[in-house]
């Protein structure tokens, strides 16, 4: 098999490269693992989730192996190593993902671009690092991650933790950037997908044809890069790089017709033996009771399970069912947001609706972060529950923002009482923004990052995000640069010619001609 | 008396009584012609919540005002809330009152100094002299204006700090006869301290303590020494409350760099705007000078006449200032009685007083169609912004003008053919 990506070297270093790297493969063989798996989850009746999920584990011996890749992608380790990350977790997602309807996603995102990023501990000037990674990762996903900048990052204090293991997990070394208004396109899928051993041409990965993955509802692609401990002494570390896809297609057209669907119904395409450098790979289904699954799969608990290992062909997995569907029962989910922007005039505001269907108190960490030219007003705070009563928050830290600086930072720890709503809404006067710096389509409006809730969870944390708000500002007159410069200069000669008469001249009397 | 005692009385129970409107206030303390990024409540409150997370009331860019004062009213709130608006109240008050009696020691110097020169005078000018009646009714007008002005009304009921500023410049004017420079220092000082601009009224404390005092008490240089003295102190205190002379500064950047383009009745905001970012120093530079620069020329030509550079100066400050609102046109307004011996010369004062009348009502209108109704744009109220400023040159210029002509006309005659001739003649401007 090759282990070759294009490199853009010559041919014949290529052929010399193959040569070489797949000796060091051979011997390295045992250092770095992939594995790849596809989970498919009915959402009620209507929509189908499915959840792609690449490992590539990498067990370098003492350092990061600064020449040598094998499964790991090299663009992602220069990447890392170049800008001394720790930690990075990129997500991009198309369309908002409805916990109310659909529960809890495997991975949660936001709409939009997000970053987040540990840097090594150590690291010197890691605002230039951070702008140079932004930058990096732009060009490799060829997104606008390189609009990432001070005016949208910030380093909250509690709601990020690192994932893996670092040195030191203190704020300083976090920062964390999001672009709300940034699409997810093919032309940002296809680089991902590059970073994958086999592409999309083996495993789970060959359902990821973006044609049908532009079809969908919700689609989000993220990856993930950390460090993680082999033992619970920690006594030697791995790097682990997680990249998922999660999309949700609609599966009923109209009421009366079986929701029946297939794989190629829905990705175009069966699905493919698994990639050959693959350690594991494999499908878990999780059918509604009434759906018969052809082929017929081993049941492991609830859940249907393939190895795609043992595959032969291409396989189209078919999902029938027995009788029609009731109308569609949402999930409770056991804690919902909802965000919503108030508000007339220059005066404005952010109020979420936090919901907590859980039978006993929730306590979760609130993070906005809200854009300079909107100036949140901290006195305006409230947190009321739908008894009227205010919730006190537990612990608040806000950062107030710089006028083209760094944007509003409001986290907070609150407790939600069980089975209630808690209405927090926040005050904001709209901003003013000099002509060159307001974006082309001023008019449409300036996103605000969603509001992100975190969840302590036994294993790691749970993620609500609320839902991107556009806001509308105040926009000069674009034309009018050159009439504004004349006008008021007009005035200032009028006050200087006025005053110029009274101090330089005086009275005499002449005669009337 | 009297009469000062029922205005103020008046015009403290008119405050009390819009206080208790709260849509009222509340919507007016969010004009952008009366709340400034400088002088608004709503940001000194944040500033408070702010310096509770942080320790810092001006970090972030909320709160823009002096560290003293922010400190003053915070430990005010604190012990009543029903506190600051008393002292609001107050200020205008002790400002009205401060005007009054500055207005009729003014007017007695100026009267003393006209009979005293009375063999100097032309003859036949006593249809324009500067008369008793004057004398009697012109302070009680002043204070009366002072406190029934829609503009200081409105700036109180706001809780805008440039009530502050205002109420300094007032004990400062009513202080420059006196003769205490340390006390008229010590006002302009804490105005500087808190708005920078107020700088140039140095130059009128060192003329008046030239023109004003006793032989033998007549060092202009005294009032200078004095004004540093308090500056410093000013500094000093400031210092050892914040721990840092950064944050000091801050609030000075903040006025001379002027990075927030909130609309306001002022010329910087939709310049800088629009402005092409190339040009922005140079033009930075242009708009602080215009706003700095002509207490050279007026302190030179207006040297004699050290209260009414004070006059035209606070105009200046008012309209050229970086955040200026309608709290800052007040204080010459309540002070142009003083000259109303000589408002036969003023040029259109119908058109001109019209022209800020009119300027006042539409600036809301036109912020209305603009942000709320989303019916016009921002052209519309900065033609309203830039057609009040301009009512403010034409005022301030044509009141010396006339103030300087009725002058000219007591010392040389109202006839102007001086040679005896039949020939019509006209007073001209000549170079």
């Amino acid at each position: 098999y090759t282990t070759l990506r294009p490199t853009g070297q010559p041919m014949h270093f290529n052929v010399l490269l193959f040569v070489v790297v797949s000796t060091v493969s051979a011997s390295t063989s045992n250092n770095d693992s992939f594995h790849e798996s596809l989970n498919i989850r009915v959402l009620g009746n209507e929509q189908v989730y499915s959840f792609f999920n690449f490992t590539t584990n990498w067990d370098f011996e003492n350092e990061f192996n600064k020449t040598h890749y094998n499964l790991f992608p090299r663009s992602i380790g220069q990447i890392v190593q170049k800008y001394e990350i720790a930690e990075l977790h990129f997500t991009m997602t198309q369309g908002l993902w409805r916990y109310q309807l659909w529960g809890f996603p495997d991975a949660s995102a936001p709409t939009g671009a997000q970053v987040w990023v540990w840097f090594k501990k150590g690291t010197r000037n890691i605002d230039d690092k951070w702008k140079g990674f932004t930058n990096a990762l732009s060009g490799t996903f060829c997104a606008s991650l390189n609009l990432i900048n001070h005016e949208v990052t910030v380093s909250p204090k509690v709601s990020f933790r690192p994932t893996g293991v670092v040195e030191s997990a203190d704020n300083s070394l976090l920062r964390h950037g999001g672009l709300s208004r940034e699409n997810l396109c093919t032309e940002n899928l296809t680089p991902w997908m590059k970073l994958l051993p086999c592409g999309s041409k083996h495993g789970p990965s060959s359902l990821l044809n973006p044609s049908s993955l532009q079809h969908s509802r919700y689609l989000s692609i993220g990856l993930h890069y950390n460090s993680l401990c082999h033992d619970v002494a920690c006594s030697s570390t791995y790097v682990q790089l997680q990249q998922h896809v999660s999309v949700v297609h609609d599966i009923r057209t109209t009421l009366d017709q079986y929701p029946n669907f297939s794989l190629a119904s829905i990705f175009d395409r069966p699905l493919h033996p698994s990639c050959p450098l693959a350690t594991t790979s494999h499908t878990h289904i999780a059918p509604p009771l009434d759906v018969d699954i052809t082929p017929t799969m081993e049941t492991r608990g609830q859940l249907k399970y393939l190895d795609l290992r043992n595959l032969n062909s291409p396989t189209n997995i078919k999902f029938t069912w027995r009788r029609l569907p009731r109308s569609p029962t949402p999930e409770t989910m056991g804690i919902g947001s909802h965000c919503y922007i108030t508000g007339l005039g220059q005066d404005g505001g952010i109020t979420c609706l936090l919901t907590n269907n859980e039978h006993y108190n929730v306590s979760i960490i609130f993070l906005q972060v809200i854009p300079w030219y909107l100036r949140a007003q901290i006195h305006t705070l409230t947190v009321k529950t739908n008894t009227g009563s205010d919730i006190e928050p537990t612990w608040l830290s806000f950062t107030p923002a710089h006028i083209r600086g760094s944007p509003h930072n409001l986290e907070m720890v609150l407790s939600l009482p069980r089975e209630s709503r808690v209405t927090l809404s926040l005050g904001f006067d709209r901003g003013f923004m000099t002509w060159v710096t307001h974006p082309p389509d001023a008019n449409h409006g300036f996103y605000i990052q969603p509001s992100m809730i975190t969840i302590p969870a036994p294993h790691g944390v749970v993620r609500v995000y609320g839902e991107a708000l556009l806001v509308n500002i105040p926009v000069p007159d674009f034309s009018m640069p050159y009439n504004v410069i004349c006008l008021v200069c007009t005035v200032l000669a009028i006050a200087f010619g006025s005053l110029h008469n009274l101090s330089t001249r005086k009275f005499e009397v002449v005669p009337k001609s | 008396m009297t009469n000062l005692f029922v205005i103020i009385s008046c015009g403290v129970l008119l405050r009390t009584w819009l206080l208790q409107l709260k849509d009222l206030t509340k919507w007016i303390s969010k004009r952008p012609e009366v709340s400034t990024p400088q002088t608004s409540w709503s940001r000194l409150v944040e500033g408070f919540v702010i310096s509770k997370q942080t320790g810092n009331v001006h970090s972030g860019d909320s709160y823009h005002g002096s560290t003293l004062l922010s400190a003053f009213l915070f430990h005010l709130q604190a012990l009543s809330p029903l506190l600051v608006p008393a002292v609001f109240i107050a200020c205008d008050v002790i400002a009205a009152i401060s005007l009054h009696n500055f207005a009729k020691k003014f007017l007695q110097k100026e009267l003393d100094d006209q009979n005293s020169h009375k063999s100097k005078l032309s003859k036949g000018v006593d249809s324009i002299l500067l008369k008793l009646h004057h004398l009697e009714n012109v302070p009680t007008l002043v204070a009366l204006i002072y406190l029934f002005n829609p503009f200081t009304i409105v700036t109180c009921i706001s809780q805008s700090s440039v009530a502050f500023n205002n109420l300094f410049l007032a004990l400062y004017v009513a202080h420059l006869m006196s003769g205490s420079s340390i006390a008229t220092t010590l006002f302009l000082a804490l105005s500087t301290y808190e708005t920078f601009y107020p700088v140039q009224l140095i130059i009128v404390a060192m003329l008046c303590q030239h023109k004003y005092q006793k032989e033998g008490n007549r060092n202009a240089a005294k009032p200078l020494f004095c004004f540093i003295f308090w500056l410093l102190i000013l500094f000093l205190v400031s210092y050892l409350r914040e721990g840092s002379l950064e944050s000091i500064f801050s609030h000075y950047k903040f006025i001379l760099t002027v990075p927030d383009q909130t609309p306001n009745i002022g010329i910087f905001w939709y310049f800088f705007t629009e402005i092409f970012n190339h040009f922005q120093t140079f033009f930075l530079f242009v708009f602080q000078i215009n706003a700095l620069f002509f207490f050279v020329p007026l302190s030179i030509k207006l040297r004699s006449h050290p209260i009414c550079l004070m006059f035209i100066l606070t105009c200046i400050i008012s309209t050229f200032k970086s955040y200026p609102c309608v709290g800052d046109a007040t204080l010459w307004i309540s002070m142009l009685p003083l000259w109303s011996h000589t408002f036969k010369y003023q040029r259109q004062p119908l058109i001109v007083t019209v022209m800020l009348l009119t300027t006042t009502i539409l600036c809301p209108v036109m912020w209305h169609m603009w942000i709320v109704a989303h019916s016009a744009n921002a052209n519309f109220y900065f033609a309203a912004s830039l057609a009040y400023t301009t009512s403010h040159i034409f005022i301030m210029t044509n009141t010396v003008m006339a103030y300087l002509k009725w002058h000219y006309h007591i010392r040389k005659g109202v006839r102007l053919n001086l040679d005896g001739s039949t020939e019509k003649a006209v007073l001209r401007l000549m170079n």
